[in-house]
């Protein structure tokens, strides 16, 4: 019974078990990041629903609350990083001067020296490990002067706690350290400083004292690293509120250890990637016709004219699209990063267009015109600038033009095209990375894209190509979007992207009867190779 | 010591490789503080599984107030003794005052013996005096401790304990291996 009640952990036991180790089953690790990660899935809000989520004003506020809670979690990221830096680079610079070791709010465990104390009640000890004292060596090579005044003025606990200690310890050449206290603040102050000048001659003082302030001044050019330790010597300190609890723990986490510079700027080399992706997806390039050219023609009758009014309605539908894109990006920080690249997009899409009434198909063919037929065609074809004619301020008044406005074109009789756009595209666009250093990452997506238009097919009958004039010949359309990257290795990843690409201004030159105002959507699939 | 900051600062980020670093450094010593507890080496594996989730979840709460490896340590015993209560082994047990007359004596004069031997013993123990003589005799709990942690009598623990000494050591006497002091798969 003894035996158990004596309450000692049998050493031989836990001797035996103190350094046991045995290396667990790779499915152990496996198991555990597979839990991690499932514990880690970002809960997507889908945009798009039934009721109220499809209403617009919701759909709407969703889009202003994801884009505030963005801009906090970017302005927090930032201002986090931030810190850690600046912590860093406190460490960094408190461990540059190493051979001074201050500590602040810790006890000392020092050998308190009396001849540096003057009164009882006076909290500090000087521990002087290599340098003889001053008693018993006055004339040292090194000579350090420790001199504290205080004010007798103070009163209560403050009075008892007064420090003064004047005192000529050491003498080293040419070096003299003073430092004095006053009660303009309330500090306890330890500090161990080891002198620099030699290995085997080292000095520490300590003192753990409350005044009102303590202010320091080293007098030395050889002591002046020693300067990093004021700005803890001025922390101001107040008595803690009598009759409370207080909890202080002695543990101080060890510094993190310090690094060169030029190491650390090695870690910090961004992620770069290239990749290589399809976009299947849809395309559709509003296309309208200016009704103005017709409502500038002089028309016979009122039939004539709602006739033509009528004819304006072109529409289009979106059709398969596929866009081909290489491009590269860099992380910039753990959230961001920049991407850009190359593509090209081959758009189709569908015109429904108003075609030329039987009667005025017959004027066309006794004018031997060159009309086709229908309205979006000519239209185009009048917007062409040919030779001398891109000159004139109003080039649609050519002869093509003229019959244009002369045909009439009925809503009832309208006429199926198909369009193939291409163009090469150059995005530029930032990426918010929502899950960062995961296997499994999602990014947001937004930017801009350089759209250079190539040709435009419409049917078998008419291409058009950018020295045309009809579409612009550079237009900026933004992007956005999410995309989910799947990185088993380290240098290879697969990509899954969702993208809106709406064309920003029009994709038609201003003076264009056709205009258009091209968007995209589609689902990316891509691999990414990191360097 | 000096990248424990750094690991627990890692962990805290959800940086996928510190947490590896965290766990190929000390799963070791720790799977083996599960199989001191659980005879099952598949139910070992799921309660360090479930610790080290605990861990990797819960790392906000370690405020360097200890050791890191002792802060893993009890998160991992805390862990195993959540499998165990399921079982509530120690209850059915006698007092100590019935075991009294087998209480052996100290083990202090066994050897620097094979952990793996010793191991083999501990998990061959009934579940309720593996517990407590874990928590006892390597741990270092004292019983009152012991009696909190696991809702039991204090003279449960104590009477766990002592069958549990008498146990080992009757093993160890019995073992022809053990015949000159050294077993032959223990020796150092």
């Amino acid at each position: 019974m003894d035996e158990l009640d004596k309450n000692i952990p049998d050493d031989f036991w836990r001797k035996t078990f103190d350094e046991a180790a045995e290396t667990p089953p790779s499915r152990v690790w496996n198991s555990i990041e597979r839990r991690l990660d499932q514990s880690n899935d970002t809960k997507i809000i889908p945009l798009w629903g039934l009721g109220l989520i499809s209403s617009r004003p919701f759909a709407w506020g969703m889009g202003v609350a994801a884009a505030v809670t963005l801009l906090l979690i970017g302005w927090w990221a930032g201002s986090t990083q931030t810190a850690y830096e600046q912590h860093q680079s406190v460490a960094q610079h408190t461990e540059s001067a190493d051979r001074i070791n201050v500590k602040s709010q810790a006890p000392v465990n020092a050998t308190v020296d009396k001849s540096l104390v003057q009164s009882p009640t006076t909290i500090a000890s000087a521990n002087k490990t290599s340098l003889p004292s001053a008693k018993s060596k006055p004339t040292s090579e090194y000579p350090v002067a420790i001199s504290s005044s205080v004010d007798d003025q103070a009163s209560g606990l403050l009075d008892q706690l007064k420090v003064v200690t004047n005192q000529k310890a050491n003498t080293t050449d040419n070096s003299i350290m003073t430092i004095s206290a006053d009660h303009s603040t309330m500090a306890p102050v330890a500090t161990n400083v080891p002198l620099p000048s030699s290995s085997a001659s080292r000095t520490t003082i300590s003192s753990f004292a409350f005044a009102h302030s303590v202010s320091s001044k080293i007098v030395a050019s050889k002591l002046n690293e020693l300067a990093a330790f004021e700005p803890l010597l001025g922390k101001s300190w107040r008595f803690r509120d009598l009759g409370q609890i207080h909890r202080i723990v002695w543990f101080r986490p060890t510094e993190l250890p310090l690094k060169p510079e030029s190491l650390k700027s090695k870690q910090k080399t961004h992620d770069v990637w290239a990749s290589a992706s399809v976009m299947p997806g849809a395309f559709n390039p509003m296309v309208s016709v200016q009704s103005a050219a017709v409502y500038t023609n002089s028309y016979a009758s009122m039939d004539a004219l709602k006739a033509s009014q009528a004819s304006s309605s072109v529409s289009s539908r979106a059709n398969f699209s596929v866009a081909y894109q290489a491009g590269a990006g860099v992380q910039l920080t753990e959230h961001w990063s920049l991407e850009s690249g190359v593509g090209y997009l081959s758009g189709r899409s569908t015109v429904e267009t108003p075609a030329q009434l039987p009667t005025a198909s017959l004027v066309a063919i006794s004018g031997k015109n060159t009309t086709s037929g229908t309205l979006y065609v000519d239209a185009l074809k009048s917007s062409i600038h040919t030779g001398d004619m891109a000159a004139s301020p109003a080039s649609y008044n050519n002869v093509a033009n003229s019959v244009y406005q002369q045909a009439n074109y009925a809503n009832s009789t309208r006429q199926v095209l198909t369009n193939d756009y291409q163009y090469m595209q150059v995005p530029l666009q930032v990426g918010y990375q929502l899950r960062p250093r995961k296997r499994l990452s999602l990014a947001v997506l937004g930017g801009l894209i350089t759209n250079i238009f190539i040709r435009n097919t419409v049917g078998n009958e008419v291409t058009v190509t950018a020295k045309d004039g009809v579409y612009r010949p550079l237009s900026l359309a933004a992007t956005m979007g999410a995309r989910l990257r799947y990185r088993p290795t380290p240098q290879w990843s697969a990509s899954l992207a969702g993208a809106y690409q709406p064309s920003l201004g029009l994709g038609t030159q201003s003076d264009s009867q056709v205009q258009t105002h091209p968007t995209s959507t589609g689902m990316s699939f891509g691999v990414d190779y990191h360097f | 010591m000096q990248d424990e900051y750094q690991l627990v600062e890692g962990c805290r980020r959800q940086d996928r490789i510190v947490q590896r670093q965290l766990y190929e450094r000390f799963a070791g010593k720790l799977f083996v503080v599960c199989k001191r507890y659980i005879k099952d080496p598949d139910e070992a594996e799921d309660v360090l599984q479930d610790a080290f989730v605990k861990i990797y979840q819960h790392i906000d709460s370690f405020r360097f107030e200890c050791p890191l490896e002792a802060w893993l340590k009890r998160v991992v015993i805390n862990t195993a003794l959540k499998s165990l209560r399921k079982q509530k082994p120690w209850e059915h047990t006698s007092d100590v005052q019935e075991l009294a007359p087998v209480l052996p004596q100290a083990d202090e004069s066994l050897p620097a013996l094979n952990y793996k031997y010793l191991l083999q013993l501990i998990q061959e123990l009934p579940p309720g005096c593996r517990t407590v003589f874990n928590l006892y005799a390597i741990e270092g709990y004292n019983h009152p401790e012991i009696a909190e942690m696991l809702d039991i009598a204090e003279g449960t623990s104590k009477s766990q304990y002592a069958r549990a000494r008498g146990l080992l050591q009757q093993k160890l006497q019995s073992d022809k291996r053990f015949a000159d002091g050294y077993p032959a798969e223990g020796r150092p």
